[in-house]
């Protein structure tokens, strides 16, 4: 799915208003990383800091700090668990956030509370287009001009 | 917020810009760990509290005045609170809309006691 210039792949679920993608792993595990919504918005990525691994995380806490040009902002967890793995290669090399944020530029992984439950809260794929598009209309997104956007949003 | 109490004494103001901007950056990265961030200005650093010296006193040249890095720790959830100094006049529309309160000494000493972790920058 591509949304003003941005890629979505299909297989993943989105949380919109956070600007992260889930991944189910066949383990009951999440993988939570950055969209290409949220790189943009965020233009590029100095350092990503998370909580402690096994740190229990409550949905809309904080589950790390982002940094990056001129200011920092929490990660907020869509989701209740317990943080169960961390990107160890994001401590060297951040950029990978912004580099490939589907894959080796991931945040966290997450053991989910009840996500059988909670799934159907994250749409999947094209399921969120509409979500996501909105959201971008509510932060006035400007897809012709992301990193200068960025700025202006976190000014 | 759920996490721990955490009061930072800012002490240096125009005197020593370089070190003006680290109190509130530290106390972003605080409040985005889920803390509860105090930041107190006390002495020279109460001199950041005025919109004249907030708004152009650059700690890194090139970069952002001070005000960027006070409004970075706001958006974040940091409380921003002054001392009162005793004999000094405090004009307070000359104060930046970014603080919470203008306290006093003893209500200094009593965070000091009350809180988790006290920071010195």
């Amino acid at each position: 799915m591509n949304i003003h210039g941005l890629e979505f792949p299909d297989h993943l679920h989105y949380a919109p208003a956070l600007g992260l993608w889930l991944r189910e792993e066949p383990d009951g595990q999440l993988t939570l990383g950055l969209n290409a919504y949220g790189c943009a918005l965020y233009g590029e990525i100095f350092a990503f800091t998370p909580k402690r691994l096994g740190a229990r995380i409550e949905e809309g806490r904080s589950f790390g700090v982002l940094e990056f040009a001129k200011a920092a902002t929490s990660s907020r967890c869509p989701l209740s668990g317990e943080l169960s793995g961390i990107n160890e290669a994001l401590d060297q090399r951040p950029a990978l956030i912004h580099r490939d944020c589907y894959g080796a530029g991931w945040l966290i992984r997450l053991r989910p509370d009840d996500w059988p439950a909670q799934r159907q809260r994250f749409s999947l794929g094209e399921a969120a287009r509409a979500a996501l598009e909105e959201q971008m209309r509510l932060d006035g997104f400007d897809p012709e001009n992301a990193a200068v956007q960025a700025l202006k949003w976190k000014s | 917020m759920d996490g721990p109490d955490v009061l930072i004494l800012v002490s240096s103001g125009p005197g020593t810009p370089a070190r003006c901007a680290a109190p509130f950056h530290v106390a972003t990265l605080l409040a985005c760990m889920d803390a509860r961030v105090t930041l107190f200005l006390t002495g020279e650093a109460t001199q950041l509290a005025r919109a004249e010296v907030a708004d152009h006193l650059v700690p890194v040249a090139g970069g952002e005045p001070v005000r960027h890095f006070i409004r970075q720790a706001k958006l974040a959830g940091a409380r921003l609170l002054m001392c009162r100094q005793p004999g000094v006049p405090l004009a307070e529309a000359t104060l930046i809309e970014e603080l919470d309160e203008i306290s006093s000494g003893g209500e200094l000493a009593r965070l000091i006691l009350e809180t988790d972790k006290v920071l010195s920058l």
